[in-house]
């Protein structure tokens, strides 16, 4: 593999931990029993959601 | 009205708005969101001075806000892997482990095991630039070494504190150097030097300091104290997760135009793998995930609120505001101030204000003949030691959390940090008024 | 407050927010930068047509070539390095638009990082897009990021080591441009544009190619010609004309370092014929110590916080009222380059590179540069062409 596709290869692998790490964030949104914990989940969810959709 | 003006009102709005919602009893996260809209609407509401100025849009002002909650996603995204790292790594029962065999070879040699310590807290910042990651990874794993040293829990939360502030400032990734570096077009040269005196000196004080004195430690009753680990780990399946970790960045540094980009993020997640790889008991890498993020939601929640805050300031003129203050104070007073400025504000903007107040002083020390490489270098050890300090706090809760802290955040273990801190602040205060003789004498 | 109604409304305010804002995003990375390219254009060919390493990518930008089919000498006009300084790109574009060439060839890329163009520099609350207006109405242009768009290029390592030096650089210096010269075909999308460029300055054997930039007034490399050692001569004389005929505010000449690596100026002599020039001129909307960060400082270039500083005699520029509008930034540019020429045509008359339509200093400063781009829509279609 040369080495350009190796760099694409990693890239998939990047969008593939954020949305594992999104989902994580989805869930602990959903599970929380604090009000205030479920908006910072919403605040933090921000940047993963917009990086999936390659919006930012 | 002028635009000073405008720009000062903004900053009061920020300071009220984070006053009234602690007040309401919001947590530090969502007070310091509350005050960056509230800079928003400040900046909408207020006369903006003589100038003509352009018209800002609700839709323009809502992508500002999401914008600013990008900056550090990079850094939060080092964060959630380096924790779920660490997070398996300690079910999988390699900690205790190694914290087990640690205390067996080393209970007798107390300044030996200080030193080998001081080492192991320096690695994981010295290679990735960030406090909070040396914490997460081996945060715990050091602290209850120190606990079965008979270190109090005040020494030992402070200890890990300071050896991850000091672990970030030490070479070769100095994150604070090399952003403020960057922005004023200097190349990362002849930091090394100073930045490794400054860090390793203050580490190895805080360290003695800190943990030097002790009762000489009772091996039963410290292995009987801590978790025991499962009976099939060896030192082989131990090592091989950070053989992972440590081969793959280095192998980045040692073949950089043959071996691929991987970035710490995926290093950390294949860590993870081989953790997953070696460890005897069964991991739920789902559930672990999941308490990553929650242990984490205070940390990461803070980066991304801080980077809206950041972006509010920029847009208001308030960012530009402190750091023409700053720069306009006379030698003396700067001289005499940066000590405090440096900290406090890195607690406030965390590495935002590498650039924000680095880059202009760079320029002003420039100005003034002294040296400028060496200037840099003490500022980017004071820095981090702002990261126990509020609204962030960052390393400073990192550390509480990690090591399962339960005394006073600030009565407890700010103030048991308080003399290594001012040492180290004063060791880089003198270091920067005779920069110029020192980079004489050291060639920075 | 219950629990499940503040779910509900974070969740909608989370769905509210990031849809506005992508949608921006999203308009700001896919717009297209219409440009009238001039009468006297011979061809427009790819950077990939240079090298493979970049064909097909974001980066692989539109190379206007002017070729006056008479021999002589041929320079590069390099835009859009750091896509968060718009004098530079709207300078090469004032080329693009206007140029005729009578003897030997000019070569203009008017956006070279592309990818940086797409995206806004995170914390700086920049405007997305600035405008310039025209007697034809207003024309648009992407303001970018100092460093290509992480879309295009994820993961940064954790330090960025140049080639071939092995020189240490701060991470997110593998996206910036001006920090990857002579770069590599199999690095990261900014190394393999710097190659894909440098292969395109040895197959068409430029003499010289110019970099345009913007620097912040603290930046003590301002309002300045940079050059390679090779350019010594032509640079110094160029900046003596500018200074004693033409410019109100002086501008200055000083050699690339050879410490200092990854720069146009240091890495393209170093590494082909061509003497390499790059060119700043200062933007107050660059300085940290900037108030309200908007389209009009960016245009006017006017701030009362940097010229506070200025009477601190922090600054290596002046600033006055009248601050550093645009206009006056892309007309240095352009007028550095003519001059810059002239000299060169008088010092190597066998490699003469001669050209017309090109406004002077003057008729930019009193028309404004507005009056100098051409519209898209009154334009043969064969001419236009998008960045």
């Amino acid at each position: 593999m040369d080495s350009v596709t190796l760099s694409t290869v990693v890239m998939v692998l990047y969008y593939c931990i954020n949305a594992f790490f999104l989902v994580a964030i989805v869930a602990g949104f959903f599970r929380t029993r604090n009000a205030q914990e479920a908006v910072l989940y919403g605040i933090m969810m921000v940047p993963f959601v917009l990086r999936m959709l390659r919006l930012k | 009205m002028t635009m000073f003006h405008h720009s000062m009102l903004v900053l009061l709005c920020i300071v009220l708005a984070f006053g009234v919602a602690k007040k309401f009893r919001l947590s530090t996260e969502l007070s310091m969101f509350a005050a960056a809209l509230a800079a928003l609407a400040a900046h909408v509401a207020l006369p903006k001075g003589a100038d003509p100025r352009s018209v800002l849009s609700l839709p323009e002002i809502v992508r500002h806000v999401v914008e600013g909650a990008c900056t550090y996603y990079d850094v939060c995204l080092i964060f959630l892997t380096a924790t779920y790292f660490m997070t398996l790594y300690k079910q999988a029962g390699g900690v205790a482990f190694i914290v087990r065999r640690i205390v067996g070879a080393f209970h007798a040699r107390r300044f030996v095991c200080l030193v080998l310590l001081t080492f192991v807290m320096l690695i994981p910042g010295a290679i990735t630039g960030s406090g909070a990651t040396t914490v997460l990874t081996v945060g715990a794993l050091v602290g209850s070494v120190l606990a079965a040293m008979g270190v109090s829990e005040d020494r030992r939360t402070a200890l890990i504190f300071l050896l991850a502030a000091m672990s970030a400032a030490c070479p070769p990734i100095n994150l604070w150097a090399m952003m403020a570096a960057a922005g004023a077009n200097m190349p990362y040269v002849g930091f090394g030097l100073p930045l490794a005196l400054l860090s390793v000196t203050g580490a190895l004080f805080s360290t003695f300091w800190l943990a030097g004195r002790g009762r000489p430690v009772e091996l039963e009753k410290a292995l009987a104290d801590l978790p025991e680990a499962p009976a099939a780990w060896t030192w082989l399946r131990a090592m091989f997760p950070f053989v992972v970790l440590i081969g793959l960045t280095l192998a980045g540094r040692a073949w950089p135009f043959s071996f691929p980009i991987l970035g710490l993020p995926l290093v950390f997640m294949l860590s993870a793998v081989a953790t997953a790889l070696v460890s005897p008991v069964r991991l739920r890498l789902l559930e672990v995930a999941s308490t990553t993020v929650h242990n984490l939601l205070g940390l990461v929640g803070i980066m991304v609120v801080v980077g809206i805050l950041n972006q509010a300031m920029t847009l208001t003129g308030a960012r530009g505001l402190l750091s023409l203050a700053v720069v306009t104070l006379p030698v003396t007073v700067l001289f005499a101030a940066l000590w405090i400025i440096l900290p406090a504000s890195e607690g406030v903007l965390q590495y935002a204000v590498a650039p924000l107040f680095g880059v202009p002083l760079i320029m002003l020390f420039n100005m003034l003949g002294l040296n400028p490489v060496i200037s840099l270098a003490s500022w980017a050890v004071m820095w981090p030691l702002g990261d126990c300090l509020p609204p962030t706090a960052v390393v400073g809760r990192a550390a509480v959390m990690e090591l399962g802290y339960t005394g006073d955040y600030y009565r407890g273990f700010v103030r048991t940090a308080l003399v290594p801190m001012l040492v180290i602040l004063a060791m880089c205060t003198a270091v920067m008024i005779y920069s110029r003789e020192l980079g004489a004498l050291i060639g920075g | 407050m219950n629990l499940k109604f503040v779910k509900i409304m974070t969740l909608l305010a989370v769905i509210a927010s990031t849809g506005v804002a992508g949608k921006l995003f999203h308009e700001h990375r896919s717009f297209r930068e219409p440009v009238v390219a001039g009468e006297g254009l011979s061809s427009v060919k790819k950077l990939g047509d240079y090298s493979k390493s970049v064909a097909g990518t974001i980066n692989d930008a539109n190379v206007y070539i002017f070729d006056s089919g008479v021999p002589g000498g041929a320079i590069l006009i390099i835009g859009g390095t750091h896509a968060e300084e718009p004098a530079a790109n709207v300078s090469a574009q004032v080329f693009t638009e206007n140029l005729r060439v009578t003897q030997g060839r000019v070569i203009v890329i008017n956006r070279i990082n592309t990818s940086a163009s797409t995206c806004t520099r995170l914390g700086e609350a920049y405007p997305r897009f600035f405008h310039v207006k025209t007697p034809w109405g207003t024309k648009k242009w992407r303001m970018g990021d100092r460093t290509a768009n992480p879309l295009d290029s994820w993961p940064d390592p954790e330090v960025y080591i140049h080639y071939p030096s092995g020189q240490n650089l701060a991470y997110m210096d593998v996206r910036n441009l001006n920090r990857n010269w002579p770069g590599r075909p199999d690095g990261m999308l900014t190394e393999r544009t710097t190659f894909a460029a440098m292969e395109l300055i040895r197959a068409e054997k430029a003499d010289l190619t110019m970099d345009f930039h913007e620097a912040e007034l603290e930046y003590p490399v301002e309002n300045t010609i940079v050059t390679h050692q090779r350019g010594n001569e032509v640079a110094a004389m160029t900046s003596m004309m500018l200074t004693s005929q033409t410019f109100d505010v002086p501008i200055g000449m000083e050699f690339s370092p050879t410490a200092l690596h990854g720069l146009s100026h240091r890495e393209i002599g170093d590494h082909s014929d061509a003497v390499s020039y790059l060119a700043e001129v200062a933007e107050p909307m660059l300085d940290r110590i900037r108030g309200i960060t908007d389209e009009e400082l960016l245009m006017s270039g006017r701030d009362r916080f940097v010229m506070k500083a200025g009477e601190h005699k922090l600054l290596y520029a002046p600033i006055d009222e009248k601050g550093w509008p645009a206009d006056k930034r892309i007309a240095r540019h352009v007028t550095t380059v003519m001059t810059l020429l002239q000299v060169h045509n008088m010092l190597h008359p066998d490699r003469a590179i001669l050209v017309e339509g090109i406004p002077s200093y003057a008729e930019m400063i009193e028309k404004g540069v507005g009056a100098f781009l051409h519209d898209p829509s009154a334009a043969p279609k064969g001419r236009v062409f998008y960045d």
